[in-house]
């Protein structure tokens, strides 16, 4: 520990050049008079663009602390952010093309989404408990700024209502579970709680209790059952742009979150929470996929889609083992990837003043649109978990682990969910091929959003041909950490 | 071999450009490719038929340690040669039968995919492989049944096929992994050959019911078998035939690969004699009741498969000669018979048996083919489907334990079946000529070739019996059993047991026929008893499901933000107290010895400004409460030395009151919304939340493991911070980042602010 | 003592959530009040009530004289105040902006997406 040099600077230059590139951004949109905020977009753009690029030049498997031990630079946070800048800069190419639509063109989109994505990428890196409070509110505010970005809208108002108080009260507990953390250890810094936690475990009531209240916030984020409630009015209430921003990449900062603060903090106890996350799982894939089938609203089904893949992305951390973390991750990285690629093309079916999200508004797309259908299709299969898509290996990948630490039961009880859940994916399916349209609206589309939609699309099937490269990656990322402890 | 696998799918994303390029030769021209791998394939009869075993491995996916392995035996050649030859007319037939339809393009991109996923199904080694493609034959037989779709049927029962399938694929899914588990690999060929080990294996029964249950769904077992015939609402006979002879093979052929690691067990016995047997029933009795010509197809189908997965089941020697020989036989017979429901279609436009008849003098080639797969079908001789049948007889008579039950169910299947082959051989073709849509032609080559080449080899093999048992069939039947056994076909076995069952059922067929006119309608109002079958138990469990979900919004997700929070806040109590409970912890006891007067004093008035704030009913008396209870916390931080955040919090409360009484006032004055009892529950909760962390605080308090490791700031901030007041030279030295992130914080709740503002200007103008 | 401010803590928390639970959205802003202060006392009281001194160097020395309180609380708890202000800044903007929309103080007629 010593006061901040050179050294902590370089490690944390991703987030320095963010910070200071979205605050430019931000000036930009403040004096920039285009109605269509391009300069503002390409700004934002060109951040994450800068950020990937500081990424892969400093990327490398050495660990490096800095500041006073409260931040870590290792290839986990590494991948991790590189994801995120990926999926922003997709997630803000499709919500250009909302706003533009829906007539709603606002800088504060992109600059608020600048902001949760430097929030993430505190999360990512966070070693403290106070860093890493302190990337979740950063996170947690743009949130839910911008799920009340709708103008005239009660809906976005009343969901923005909801999520905020109820993560507010997430927020709380997940602070006094790391009051409860320092109060047994001493410390906040991660690494010392993880020293201290494994000589303290003879009476560990204090750390039970402050790993239930963390669990708890942890839960609220990532929208497992019981802690789902808001996932569900917020996907419907917010802008459909904004919906498929905050379903996706935000999940890669949860993963960040549950890494950091139950493996590399908490690590010591993982008999403890793996019952806790056991539990989550299960009801997670139970409610997500029983309560999904019933949705006549795609975002609201979308929400349940979510949480039941939430649960099985738990699986994955449950097993507590390197292999079961990278199945984890991949299936953040892959879930990703699939929600984004439906949202888009909800995005695509609206049109101003219209939002395209009940069941009735996607009847007969193949006849409007083939190729959009088809990439519907392929998204549909691929969350059901069918090869050879994405999600199938994602599912796979995930199944194995939990198999290969003996909880057999879990497995099973996790494919009889995803056998419920195909039903309410293949149905979309169905309405997409075999219903006749009710909407006959020609689908419009700029050209870099229907390139987009489509190589979306594409990256789920190639992806799913050879998943190796992908999966490589996750599985690397947590081999070499091994290697750099052990 | 790994070309021979994917050129199907390589012509298959070129089919869409070459279709329209290619004109009226295009099912020929697209039929080479299938002919050519049938040729290649046909030249490893030789070594395989010696009993070797090829292995093919290309990398994959190292990460998982999967490989795409590809395994050439008796049992993946003979279903090769099955899949590539029958193809080959397949395709043929279709460029003729959907010539200038709009989707032909991607008919032939559908269906040559669907072909490669089923080579690539019986070739694979691996397991993961295998299910991909197994996945892959389910996605793409869908979309090849969703072409047309005017029907109101098919609209209805393309949901039910499709998620019968690919739920049974997850359970398979589900199964493998645990097999992997089980034998220890993930490769068939490693596999095939550590049976002992998974029998013995404690996970063998759920890995055994989840296998069964993919085997079951794909190949139409009971009490699956219902979504098969409702897919065969398609109307191409095209991709009826793939969907009822080829893909709901799959399953068979899974049953049968794994036999030597799976099978043997008393429970493998019971499971599948006893379904297949009782499918084979259904599947004939459906069949008979039925009069559309592709659902007697379909239906026999059903019977096949049930009659399959019975042999497979009892497991003998017999039996297994008995399986291969029946699933070549079928495989001829039924091909044939669904290219020619095809050509009746095309030529008269008629699909059901009792419009038609008398059709031999306008076609009596088709006729003449119908009838020789007819007769196979019924299992006369001297085709080939005699042969099988009587094989089946014997086997069914000696099996252990079951022998009795199926071979009653053989009987009676046979029965029927003899009434369904004479009511597809004889009724359309013989008779008065009934008034067709359109004038009926012979068929022209295209659509003919497949099925004179089927039914030909039907009686060749039926007249000499050893030229597919000797190589093929045996090899197949090896490497079915997981050992050498001997397989010795034959037309003629003598006057015994099964030739008598044999003559029995062909007489009572025979009756069934004559009186098909009664019969038919007679067994079709049984069908008022089938909402008891298993199709009505699908839809109840979708209907539960619903109100499942539907009681949960109620409940839980009823859009009330205060159910939200009493909901979340319940759990974590719950879980708490469970946790409590389960420790015994020692209960901290209040010592209240040395606390100062004025200490007391202003931690009463803090609780009272708390307790005021939450009785009063006016706003201002809510807010200045507020107001007293921040300066009451800011005095206990300065009481206990945190002078600075006292400081802190004395200008954050000042600045807090100010806005409140600002935007508050804005708002309308406090209602009584809720009643009483709401209240009463609510206050319940909200104390006994309050307990909960005022008891769990006391107990973090008392148990204090570790001391504080703040002992380096306490010493450096001096020496390296130049600062006296250590917690600043923490904020603003040590920990510069984190303040750093703390101002981003707050610039962002500004933005916030200021784009609500915006929006609320926004809104004024408009 | 810590007993008084375990009960005190336990009195705010309870406060607050009993106003969060109300149909009211100005009592919801009133607990939101009431949750960040107990928030913060509560990390004051888990790190335990030093009974030491300000975390003061008086002139002259490197080092404080004697035993203070835990400073890195202290910077914690500074850290989570100041966060709380934000917060409840941008809670009472949007709570009035969600008056303004839906147009009543009733947090029941805020169901909408439940559909």
């Amino acid at each position: 520990m010593n006061l901040p040099g050179t050294q902590d600077y370089l490690a944390a230059l991703p987030e320095i050049v963010v910070a200071t590139l979205a605050c430019i951004v931000l000036l930009i949109d403040l004096w920039s008079n285009d109605r269509e905020r391009l300069l503002t977009w390409l700004a934002t753009q060109f951040t994450l663009l800068v950020g990937i690029v500081l990424i892969i030049v400093q990327l490398s498997t050495d660990v490096t602390y800095a500041f006073a031990g409260t931040y870590v630079k290792d290839i986990l946070s590494d991948v991790l952010k590189l994801f995120i800048f990926i999926g922003a800069g997709v997630a803000f190419l499709y919500m250009r093309e909302y706003l533009r639509i829906h007539n709603e063109m606002k800088g504060e989109y992109f600059t608020l989404g600048l902001f949760a994505v430097l929030g993430m990428m505190v999360l990512a890196s966070a070693s403290h408990m106070i860093t890493l409070y302190l990337g979740l509110e950063l996170l947690s505010l743009s949130l839910y700024a911008l799920v009340a970005m709708r103008r005239d809208s009660a809906q976005s108002a009343e969901a923005a209502m909801k999520y905020f108080m109820l993560g507010a009260i997430a927020s709380g507990m997940l602070l006094y579970g790391m009051s409860m953390i320092y109060g047994a250890t001493g410390s906040l810094d991660l690494r010392e709680v993880a020293d201290a936690v494994a000589q303290a475990r003879s009476d560990d009531l204090i750390l039970i209790f402050g790993l239930v209240f963390i669990v708890a916030g942890i839960a609220f984020k990532l929208g497992a059952v019981p802690f789902h409630m808001w996932a569900p009015d917020v996907y419907q209430g917010a802008p459909t742009a904004v919906t498929l921003f905050l379903a996706t990449v935000p999940k890669l900062a949860a993963f960040a979150m549950l890494m950091r603060l139950l493996v590399d903090g908490l690590g010591p106890l993982h008999d403890q929470w793996q019952g806790m996350l056991i539990i989550l799982a299960v009801l997670s894939m139970a409610i997500g996929n029983l309560v999904a089938i019933a949705q006549e609203n795609i975002r609201r089904m979308l929400a349940y889609s979510t949480i039941s893949h939430v649960g099985f992305l738990l699986l994955g951390v449950l097993s507590g083992t390197d292999q079961g973390y990278a199945a984890a991750l991949f299936y953040t990285v892959v879930y990703m990837i699939m929600g984004l690629g439906a949202f888009g093309v909800l995005v695509m079916l609206g049109r101003a003043g219209f939002e395209a999200d009940r069941l009735s508004d996607i009847k007969g797309l193949n006849q409007r649109s083939p190729w959009l259908a088809g990439v519907m299709l392929v998204m549909m299969f691929s969350m059901a978990g069918v090869p050879p898509f994405l999600g199938f290996w994602a599912k796979f990948a995930v199944l194995q682990e939990v198999v290969a630490v003996g909880l057999v039961w879990l497995a099973v009880a996790a494919v009889v969910f995803s056998i419920i859940g195909a039903f309410y994916y293949l149905r979309i399916v169905k309405l997409i091929y075999f219903d006749e349209a009710e909407e006959q609206a020609p689908i419009r589309g700029s050209s870099p959003m229907r390139v987009m939609v489509s190589s979306n699309g594409l990256v789920v099937l190639l992806f799913g041909l050879f998943p190796a490269p992908l999966l490589g990656i996750c599985i690397a990322v947590f081999t070499r950490i091994e290697l750099v402890i052990g | 071999m790994l070309l021979a696998v994917l050129s199907g799918f390589i012509l298959a994303f070129l089919a869409p450009w070459l279709t329209p390029r290619l004109g009226r030769a295009v099912g020929w021209l697209f039929g080479l490719l299938p002919a050519a791998l049938f040729v290649w394939f046909a030249s490893f009869i030789p070594v395989v038929a010696s009993g070797e075993t090829l292995l093919f491995s290309y990398p994959w996916v190292p990460g998982l340690d999967i490989n795409l392995t590809f395994l050439l035996d008796g049992l993946s050649l003979l279903f090769a040669l099955l899949i590539s030859g029958i193809g080959t007319f397949i395709v043929i037939y279709a460029g003729y039968y959907l010539h200038g339809e709009a989707y032909q393009g991607r008919f032939y991109l559908l269906i040559l995919a669907f072909m490669a996923s089923m080579l690539g199904l019986v070739l694979s080694s691996n397991l993961v492989a295998l299910f991909v493609f197994w996945e892959l034959t389910s996605i793409t037989s869908y979309l090849l049944i969703g072409y047309h779709h005017e029907e109101g049927k098919a609209r209805a029962s393309a949901l039910q096929g499709l998620f019968v399938t690919v739920a049974g694929g997850l359970a398979l899914l589900a199964g493998l992994v645990l097999l992997a588990v089980a034998g220890g690999s993930y490769e068939l060929s490693e596999l095939l050959t550590s049976g002992d080990v998974v029998r013995e294996h404690a996970l063998y029964l759920p890995l055994l019911l989840l296998i069964l249950l993919g085997t079951f769904t794909k190949s139409a077992q009971f009490p699956f078998h219902f979504w098969l015939p409702n897919a065969m609402a398609a109307p191409t006979p095209v991709s009826a035939y793939l969907h009822s002879a080829t893909m709901v093979k799959a399953g068979v052929y899974l049953m049968a690969r794994l036999n030597p690691t799976l099978g043997g067990t008393e429970t493998w016995l019971l499971l599948l004699g006893l379904i297949g047997a009782t499918t084979m029933l259904i599947g004939s009795y459906m069949a008979l009741r039925s009069t559309g010509v592709k659902q007697v197809l379909a239906y026999s189908t059903v019977m096949a498969l049930g009659t399959l997965t019975m042999l497979i089941g009892v497991g003998t020697e017999k039996a297994i000669t008995a399986a291969v020989a029946f699933l070549l036989a079928h495989s001829l017979y039924k091909g044939a018979l669904f290219m020619i429901a095809g050509i009746i279609d095309h030529e008269t436009g008629i699909k059901d048996f009792r419009e038609l008849g008398g059709l031999r003098s306008a076609m009596p080639l088709t006729a003449l083919f119908a009838g020789i797969a007819a007769l196979s079908l019924a299992g006369i001789a001297p085709l080939f489907g005699f042969v099988a049948k009587e094989l089946m007889f014997e086997a069914v008579l000696e099996a252990p334990a079951i022998g009795t039950v199926i071979t009653l169910f053989a009987v009676a299947s046979a029965m029927m079946v003899v009434a369904i082959a004479a009511v597809i051989g004889l009724r359309p073709w013989f008779g008065p000529r009934l008034p067709t849509k359109k004038t009926p032609h012979e068929a022209p080559p295209s659509l003919l070739a497949g099925p004179a080449v089927l039914a030909t080899l039907g009686l060749l093999f039926g007249l000499l019996p050893m030229l597919p048992g000797q190589h093929l069939l045996s090899a197949a039947a090896l490497a079915v059993a997981g050992e050498p056994i001997e397989v010795y076909l034959s037309l003629w076995h003598g006057f015994n047991l099964p030739l008598l069952l044999s003559a029995t059922s062909l007489a009572v067929g025979l009756l069934l026929y004559w009186q098909w006119s009664r019969v038919q309608p007679a067994l079709a109002r049984l069908a008022a008893w089938d909402h008891l079958g298993p199709e009505r138990g699908y839809e109840k469990v979708m209907a539960s499901i619903v109100s499942i979900s539907d009681s949960h919004t109620r409940l839980v997700q009823n859009g009330y933000l205060r159910y939200y929070i009493l909901t979340i806040i319940s759990t974590l109590l719950l879980l708490l107290a469970w946790t409590i409970l389960t420790r015994y912890p020692v209960l901290p006891s209040p010592d209240l010895s040395g606390i100062a007067p004025h200490t007391f004093t202003i931690l009463a008035i803090t609780a009272l400004a708390a307790l005021y704030a939450v009785t009063t009913r006016s706003r201002l008396g809510a807010v200045a409460a507020l107001g007293a209870l921040g300066f009451g916390v800011a005095l206990i931080y300065v009481l206990f030395s945190a002078a600075d955040v006292g400081i802190t919090q004395v200008l954050v409360e000042t600045i807090t009151v100010i806005m409140l009484v600002l935007v508050l006032f804005r708002l309308p004055g406090f209602l009584d919304f809720t009643l009483s009892g709401s209240r009463l529950r609510d206050g319940f909760i909200a104390v006994l939340f309050g307990g909960t962390i005022t008891l769990i605080l006391l107990m973090t308090t008392e148990v204090q493991f570790f001391p504080p490791i703040s002992e380096y700031f306490i010493e450096n901030s001096g020496p390296l911070g130049h600062g006296r007041n250590i917690v600043n030279v923490i904020l603003v030295d040590f920990r510069a980042i984190d303040t750093l992130g703390e101002i981003f914080v707050l610039a962002l709740a500004a933005i916030g602010v200021y784009a609500m503002l915006k929006l609320r200007a926004e809104d004024r103008k408009s | 003592m810590e007993f008084l401010m375990a009960s005190l803590v336990g009195i705010l928390f309870a406060s607050a959530l009993y106003m969060m639970l109300r149909r009211s959205i100005v009592k919801l802003v009133i607990g939101l009040v009431l949750l960040s202060n107990a928030a913060n006392l509560l990390i004051f009281t888990a790190s335990g009530l030093g009974s030491g001194q300000p975390p003061l160097i008086p002139p002259g020395a490197d080092v404080p004289v004697g035993a203070v309180s835990d400073p890195l609380a202290q910077a914690l708890i500074l850290t989570a105040i100041v966060i709380g202000f934000g917060v409840l800044a941008f809670a009472v903007v949007l709570i009035h902006r969600a008056y303004e929309v839906v147009g009543a103080d009733d947090m029941d007629q805020m169901k909408d997406t439940d559909t």
